[in-house]
């Protein structure tokens, strides 16, 4: 599904150039679900954002689903985004100004669902994490878990073939932790791939495979010993 | 998608309300100022369209040669130009000519007797003399009688309905009588609604009389007293008729020219373009301006422009709180395109409130505006009755969504611009070009302010100036008494007999007749040159009859020669040597190197047809006749021993003058039993010709308020966001020992560097149209350095004040709060 040559990022202001990637070449199936460690600034949100089309490369090519689309226009690449890509972030990045039900309807509106379907997938997405009875209410009244919980239903809403996830857990205690990575685990095992960014050992191995980062490069790749 | 937009663009404006009812508040004001203006425009652009054959009415004024009168045109024309031209163009439909009676040095007494026998007298002096065919040409609502036949004939008045009911009480009075100058009697043959506020023709009854067609009027070519308009076949070119008209004065005045040394040449004046574009003398009412109209649209759209800076700004510096939201939709799939539109849709409700809320305010302030503009401009652009017709309604919503369009276009680009990448993440960052870009925009709204400012600062010390100045003579505590009109030698001896009555009033301290007092335009210019200068070094020269008595009254002095006594009197129609005044800018005129040369020497002058001699007693010092806009004028003084003095000018000692008058009035009524009694205080007189520049520096004044406000709710809000964006700077600065002045002087240097941009950018402007300004009047203040200075010094002020109040709130924060708040 996600194939890398050579992926290179790299950032430049006036007077400093960083490498965030440096030759990055991995390699996703379709129903993979791979955690991607390493220490902080060692590219891994970088390389996430690159794989998610929010980002595009300095050099090198992604191909997804076997299309180059690393050097895509910022319309082509939102395009293949919001047909195929959910997002899940640490700060869960919620609509403030839209209530729970708005928040998980929005990339529906931009895919063009009509409304009546997208109020079923809404209510029925909501039901199944058991926040339904906070369906009108604003984020900021939530708690951080809640809140979570309504950005994995807004990731998983449009259906996408994959979900990115950046530290997913980063921002929650340990509960919670916990019950957002067994909604991910869930979503894995009816087939969504997931890439998840993570510095948690013990959320990195809710994957399949492990992908260790270092200075921009992979350094190793493991699988995860309970699918050895 | 649209119910999105909407929605999160007004739990947006909830989110943060201050910031939003700034927005509102700041638009609605230009709105508001805008809508007033417009309407205002319109009224003045409306002049006189209302006549059916609006189009084709054209007045012939006259253009003189150069040299000839300090004016460029005249409006009005010779009592023969009417029907010689209507005689020579078979295109000419018809011709008035309208003559205001005081053009003729005449008054207008009309008196009416009810049938109780009771008397209603008054001297008027809004009627006019005309041709019966006025109403063919201009369109008014015939209340009673006949707009064909109504001055069929001689002797016929048709009042306006005020004025019917003014003298007897009804308007159904067709076929009543008014008794004109006690003499004749004037039919009423129609009645007709008030004049409308936007007709130039201002009047309260047009009566014909047989003077108008008497020879030696209706074939003169001098005397150039009579308006005169002709309306054209529809579709006749103006121009074919423009081009015969130099024949035509050649066939008739040639003479003329030759005796007077000038050549006049006429033209056709559309009747839309009068009240704006006119720029003759001796317009029958006060002209608008197409300056002051083009000066009022600017103000208009200067407080709208502030109004949109303010939104532009504190939209595009607000972006960093809508970064996320940005970033969070471009995520799961919006395009740049639909999150430009979001923010236009946002922009447009914030129009749309600000718009609603401008026309309410607008139409609430109808009455105050008109009364500030001193024009009663009605509501036709935006009164409710117009601007709910479908039309209007379209043009609204096309308002709304351009204004949206216009306020969001740039912070929509800004925030649609946002790389989701580094704003979910936290690390995005402000860019320098919309920093810039901000800057930019503060300048030009504080120079745009600042201009004002400094322009109200200009206009009010020029008024204060006009009014301090010493006008070379005295205009306090004096009483001016309309003289009554003399119609055979019993009314001429009561009439002398009243200044000397007067005289012995013990607050009277001196009692002086005039053709004229000084606050308005001496009628009566003719040439006079000295005896043995040619023809062509003829002066065009005011000529006022004056008594002995008039000098010492008006506080004037004497720079050379004497004084009139009572044997000066001269009978002006005979040739017998005149003993004349002259003042110091006529002595200068005729050549002479000092007043005193000017004594004994002899004058040619004419008052009338003929030229007849007079020698100068003595050189009066200049004084302002008329306002300070004006240069002096060459006058000449003559002491008729027969005269119509129009005015008795009494000087009274201070203290209670009401006595005084009473006392005045009893004299006249004894010798004027039923005559109206009319009189003015000459300072009130003489400062009714700066109405309108003190209506002008209202007008400066509350825009210049407006525009203050508006850049100070800009100023606000957009420090509050740069206080906010700088709070983790400030409290790493106060952990690190600054103390709160310190902060302060540090973020409103900026503010201070923007501030001298805006006055260096305002600066050439200033000079430019400050001095073009001042060039209006003869006599100015001159751009004082406090114009510049002010405006400055008033922005500083309000800068500090408000950062001042924001950073107290700002640093009593807990440092530590701030610091974990932006990490």
């Amino acid at each position: 599904m996600i194939r890398t040559e050579k992926l290179t990022k790299v950032y430049r202001t006036d007077e400093v150039e960083t490498t965030a990637l440096n030759n990055v070449e991995i390699n996703i199936k379709e129903g993979e679900f791979v955690s991607v460690m390493g220490p902080s600034g060692c590219g891994k949100s970088t390389l996430l954002n690159i794989l998610g089309m929010i980002d595009s490369p300095t050099a090198g090519n992604y191909f997804f689903n076997e299309e180059e689309v690393g050097h895509l226009s910022e319309r082509g690449r939102s395009n293949v985004r919001k047909h195929n890509l959910g997002f899940v972030f640490q700060s869960f990045n919620l609509i403030d100004e839209l209530t729970v039900f708005e928040n998980v309807e929005l990339p529906m509106l931009y895919t063009k669902v009509p409304r009546s379907e997208r109020k079923s997938r809404v209510e029925e997405l909501l039901e199944g994490m058991n926040i339904m009875h906070r369906r009108n209410h604003f984020p900021q009244q939530l708690s951080g878990g809640q809140q979570q919980r309504v950005a994995v239903a807004r990731a998983v809403v449009n259906k996408p073939k994959l979900i990115l996830a950046d530290e997913p857990t980063g921002n929650l205690d340990s509960a919670n932790g916990d019950e957002v990575m067994k909604m991910l685990a869930d979503l894995h095992a009816t087939g969504t791939t997931i890439l998840m960014v993570t510095h948690s050992q013990y959320c990195a191995e809710f994957g399949n495979r492990i992908i260790r980062m270092l200075d921009g490069q992979v350094v190793t790749e493991n699988i995860v010993k309970q699918y050895l | 998608m649209i119910r999105n937009y909407f929605k999160t663009a007004l739990r947006s404006l909830r989110s943060s309300p201050f910031l939003s009812l700034i927005h509102i508040i700041g638009l609605a004001t230009g709105v508001t100022a805008c809508a007033l203006i417009f309407q205002y425009v319109h009224f003045e652009n409306s002049f006189d369209k209302f006549h059916e054959h609006a189009d084709d009415i054209y007045r012939v004024p006259i253009r003189y040669s150069e040299g000839f009168g300090p004016w460029p045109r005249t409006a009005a024309n010779h009592p023969a130009t009417g029907p010689t031209l209507y005689q020579e163009f078979s295109s000419i439909k018809a011709y008035a000519r309208v003559l205001h009676p005081s053009n003729i040095g005449a008054n207008v007494k009309l008196t009416s007797i009810s049938r109780s026998g009771q008397k209603v007298s008054a001297s008027e002096d809004n009627v006019f003399m005309t041709d019966s065919s006025f109403f063919e040409i201009f369109s008014h609502e015939f209340i009673y009688g006949d707009p064909e036949t109504a001055l069929d004939h001689p002797d016929n008045i048709v009042l306006t309905a005020p004025m019917a009911l003014r003298y007897f009480g009804s308007t159904d009075v067709v076929g009543k009588e008014l008794i004109y100058n006690d003499r004749n009697r004037l039919q009423v043959t129609g009645v007709i609604a008030k004049v409308p506020d936007n007709a130039h023709l201002q009047f309260d009854a047009v009566y014909t009389r047989a003077f108008m067609h008497r020879a030696g009027v209706i074939d003169s070519w001098i005397w150039p007293e009579f308006h005169t308009y002709l309306l054209l076949e529809p579709g006749t070119d103006p121009q074919t008729i423009e081009a015969r008209l130099p024949a035509i004065i050649d066939k008739h005045m040639t003479n003329i020219h030759k005796e007077y040394g000038f050549q006049t040449y006429f033209s056709l004046q559309p009747l839309i373009d009068i009240h704006l574009k006119s720029d003759c003398a001796n317009e029958l009412s006060a002209a608008g301006s197409t300056r002051t109209v083009r000066f009022l649209s600017l103000l208009g759209i200067i407080v709208l422009l502030l109004a949109w800076i303010n939104y532009l700004n504190l939209a595009s510096a607000r972006s960093t709180s809508r970064a996320r939201e940005v970033g969070v939709r471009k995520v799961v799939g919006a395009l740049r395109i639909q999150l430009v539109m979001q923010f236009i849709v946002e922009a447009s409700l914030v129009c749309a409130t600000a718009i609603c809320i401008g026309l309410f305010a607008a139409n609430a302030l109808l009455h105050p505006f008109s009364e500030l503009v001193q024009r009663n401009i009605g509501n036709a652009l935006i009164g409710w009755e117009h601007l709910s017709a479908p039309r209007n309604l379209l043009i609204i919503l096309a308002g709304i969504v351009l204004s949206g369009i216009l306020a969001g276009i740039y912070p929509a680009l800004v925030l649609s611009a946002f790389r989701p990448a580094q704003v979910l993440k936290g690390t995005f960052s402000r860019s320098r070009q919309g920093v810039h870009f901000r800057r930019g925009l503060v300048s030009i709204q504080m120079a745009l302010s600042i201009l004002l400012i400094g322009g109200t600062l200009l206009v009010t010390t020029q008024l204060s100036f006009m009014n301090s100045k010493d006008l070379g003579y005295s205009k306090d505590q004096i009483l001016v008494v309309r003289a009554p009109l003399i119609t055979d030698s019993l009314s001429y001896v009561a009439a002398n007999a009243i200044p000397d009555r007067v005289a012995t009033i013990g607050a009277v301290s001196s009692v002086s007749r005039s053709s004229e007092v000084p606050g308005r335009l001496i009628a009566f210019r003719n040439q006079t040159r000295t005896v043995g200068a040619l023809e062509e070094e003829g002066a065009s020269t005011y000529l006022q009859s004056i008594d002995d008595k008039y000098l010492e009254t008006f506080d004037v002095d004497l720079v050379a020669g004497r004084n009139y006594v009572i044997e000066d009197r001269t009978n002006p129609f005979d040739s017998t040597l005149a003993r004349i005044l002259i003042n110091e800018t006529l002595s200068g005129v005729y050549g002479f190197d000092s007043p005193e040369e000017a004594i004994g020497q002899q004058v040619l002058w004419k008052l009338g047809e003929e030229f007849r001699r007079g020698e100068i007693l003595g050189v009066v010092a200049d004084y302002h006749q008329r306002s300070l806009r004006e240069a002096y004028d060459p006058i000449l003084y003559y002491f008729p021993s027969y005269d119509n003095w129009r005015y008795y000018s009494i000087s009274l000692k201070p203290g209670d003058w009401s006595a005084a008058l009473a006392e005045v009035k009893a004299i006249y009524a004894n010798h004027f039993p039923g005559d109206i009694f009319e009189y003015f205080f000459l300072d009130e007189y003489f400062d009714r010709q700066y109405r309108a520049d003190q209506q002008f520096a209202k007008v400066c004044r509350t825009m210049a308020l407006l525009a203050v406000f508006v850049a100070g709710l800009g100023f606000l809000a957009l420090s509050m966001l740069v206080i906010s964006q700088r709070r983790k700077e400030i409290g790493v600065r106060k952990i690190l020992g600054a103390k709160s002045l310190k902060i302060m002087m540090l973020i409103s240097r900026e503010f201070m560097v923007l501030l001298l941009i805006a006055q260096l950018l305002s600066l050439p402007f200033m000079i430019h149209f400050g001095k073009g300004w001042l060039d209006g009047f003869a006599f100015s203040v001159g751009m004082n350095w406090y114009v510049f200075a002010v405006p400055v010094i008033l922005f500083v002020v309000i800068i500090l004040s408000i950062l001042g109040v924001q950073l107290v709130r700002s640093s009593a924060l807990d440092p530590v709060h701030a610091l974990k708040q932006e990490s």
